[in-house]
């Protein structure tokens, strides 16, 4: 019995592994991810004890480049003892921390110490001394015009005309990761924060400057307007003809 | 109790080669599989993801740089050889093919499952492949995005030399610009411009491939050659596209014509000469800044100059070969008509020979 016990175990670690390989699989087509910033890299996660955290998300595409996500969610110990990482696949909008305790598609076990490294070509989970490593493609291959996934099925989220892409905050951090790469027509900017170097983006079909569209771009620095963006007749952006430049919910727009 | 679990020591004696291969050989076999001993999917995992490097750099280099006519040559694909990029029809050869490849260290083989494309989806091609190693499955998109070039970023003064329609930046937006016309390439295979269509058709053209109409002040951000530009203006702006000399017209050469394909360009000798070569480059990199065909454009600021004129219906005399002049074209195809030659900054009509086609292209914020 003991002897059949532990053989059933290690089987089970090795069917554990072949789960863990379409882990490995689905995230080589990662196309961003986003880390909780209560958890930085490198540094174990011990507090807060006794609950479960969101770590990471990981954006990935399916098999047509739509999006589906991944979130890394670690309960923290409340002593010494054995945690879980787990993953909980969700609708791409649909927020992790409100998914907490979905269903889990997998887990890794019997965990003392965790933390977590990422740069543009790979995800490092460190557990205790083992360390995963997730080769991720997307990150690097989009600059060069190339898309890659690894997943059969294709219900992730559709991208539509009018959805945001990216999006970043009046000091220029990002508020959405770029994904207009998979806008099904083409993307518009639009004047909707004071950062100077980024614009938020939309998924559009739509030209900019006609009457109720977004105000095309002049920009900060060709405008040489150093006040608050968001005003009618405001200089960062232009319309046709005779239409005004207005700032409709933080956006500027013509009418 | 205790005596109850325990184990006889006769039994172990007798059989414990077995019970210690039992237990021990599993481990063995857990660990070396687990560091990734044999075909073991982590072994596989890590010299897949060696050779799938290799596999997606050659993928790219031949998707962006093309192939070489001796490779194409050398295989059975059925088309009209040529080493172009962003080519779907040369990909799948490729694939189908081997063509071109370079060896994979760690002896994976990727073969192409099936390749999907084209006209709905801007020209973009779609490969799945399969790895018979390891029979994983993935796809490929690969953005036809070759025949373009990324606007520097900068500040742009648009309208004739001396004047300032617009000045803008492209600081926080990345804009991309087709470097040619668009041309039939899709529907007859044939390079030749699309000159026939309306100004409501280019619109809807450029919108079906993910971009839009190329904006007047954009063409001339691509066309002018940079000099400093402020709020308040620039300070000098250079009439040709290609740098900051003149242009000498009094020797008609192929060296003129490749700067600017004018109407004296158009000797039996000089469009032999021509056919394959584009003209016009301007310092970004785009083509046909100058000379070639009328081309149209979408005007923000000011609709009525959405037209280029300078083309090789003029000869090199004409005043409309220079960066910035915009006549204006009602958008329909009877040009006697649907053209007015009034230069509405300068205000002063500037005569043209006839005009027998305009052609377009497109532009694309990423």
């Amino acid at each position: 019995m003991y002897v059949l016990s532990i053989v059933l175990y290690l089987f089970s670690l090795n069917t554990f592994a072949t789960s863990e390989s379409i882990i490995e699989d689905r995230w080589r087509g990662a196309l961003f991810i986003q880390a909780n910033k209560n958890f930085k890299q490198d540094i174990l996660v011990k507090e807060p004890r006794g609950t479960r955290q969101h770590i990471l998300s990981v954006t990935y595409l399916d098999k047509g480049f739509n999006k589906v996500k991944d979130c890394l969610v670690y309960d923290v110990p409340k002593k010494r003892e054995a945690s879980t990482l787990s993953i909980i696949t969700v609708i791409s909008k649909e927020s992790c921390v409100d998914n907490l305790f979905s269903k889990v598609s997998f887990k890794w076990d019997q965990i003392f110490n965790f933390t977590y490294s990422i740069n543009d070509t790979k995800l490092e989970l460190k557990m205790d001394d083992i360390v995963k490593i997730f080769n991720l493609y997307n990150l690097t291959l989009r600059s060069k015009g190339m898309l890659i996934s690894f997943v059969d099925s294709d219900d992730g989220e559709v991208l539509k005309s009018g959805d945001i892409c990216f999006d970043v905050s009046d000091k220029c951090n990002v508020l959405m990761p770029d994904q207009c790469i998979l806008c099904p027509g083409g993307i518009q900017p639009a004047i909707a924060s004071s950062c100077q170097s980024k614009t938020r983006k939309y998924c559009s079909d739509k030209v900019c400057g006609t009457r109720g569209e977004l105000a095309c771009v002049r920009g900060f620095v060709a405008s040489g307007y150093q006040g608050d963006y968001c005003l009618n007749d405001s200089p960062i952006g232009y319309c046709s003809g005779r239409l005004r430049v207005v700032c409709i919910d933080g956006v500027l727009r013509c009418r | 109790m205790k005596n109850k679990l325990k184990m006889p020591n006769s039994i172990i004696a007798k059989f414990w080669p077995l019970i210690l291969s039992a237990i021990v050989l599993p481990v063995i076999w857990h660990l070396w599989s687990s560091t990734g001993g044999g075909d073991s999917t982590n072994m596989s995992t890590a010299t897949f993801d060696d050779d799938l490097q290799v596999f997606l750099g050659d993928i790219h280099e031949n998707w962006t740089e093309g192939f070489s006519q001796k490779d194409v040559k050398n295989s059975s694909c059925d088309f009209e050889g040529n080493e172009a990029s962003c080519s779907y029809e040369l990909m799948s050869c490729y694939l189908k093919n081997q063509l071109n490849r370079k060896p994979l260290k760690l002896g994976h083989k990727f073969v192409l499952v099936e390749t999907s494309s084209v006209k709905s989806n801007f020209g973009d091609a779609i490969i799945q492949i399969n790895e018979l190693k390891t029979q994983k499955n993935f796809t490929i998109k690969l953005f036809n995005n070759c025949h373009r070039i990324k606007l520097p970023q900068n500040i742009y003064s648009s309208g004739p030399v001396k004047t300032n329609e617009l000045i803008w930046d492209n600081y926080n937006q990345k804009i991309w610009i087709d470097r040619f016309y668009r041309t039939m390439t899709e529907t007859s295979g044939k390079e030749v411009p699309l000159l026939q269509l309306t100004i409501s058709d280019r619109i809807k053209y450029c919108q079906e491939r993910g971009g839009q109409l190329l904006e007047s002040h954009v063409f001339d951000a691509a066309s002018f050659y940079p000099s400093k530009t402020t709020p308040r203006g620039t300070s000098y702006k250079f009439r040709y596209p290609w740098g900051r000399e003149d242009i000498d017209f009094s020797q008609v050469d192929k060296v003129l014509c490749e700067k600017l394909q004018a109407k004296e360009c158009l000797s039996a000798q000089l469009i032999r000469e021509l056919s394959r070569v584009p003209t016009g480059v301007s310092w970004s990199g785009i083509f046909y800044a100058i000379g070639s065909y009328p081309e149209s454009f979408r005007n923000i600021i000011n609709p009525m100059r959405n037209l280029k004129v300078s083309s090789r219906f003029q000869s090199f005399t004409s005043e409309w070969h220079e960066n910035g002049l915009r006549a204006y074209w009602n958008g329909t195809l009877n040009y006697s008509s649907g053209i007015e030659l009034t230069e509405k900054i300068l205000k002063r009509m500037i005569p043209s020979g006839e005009i027998k086609g305009i052609a377009f292209r497109c532009m694309y914020y990423q």
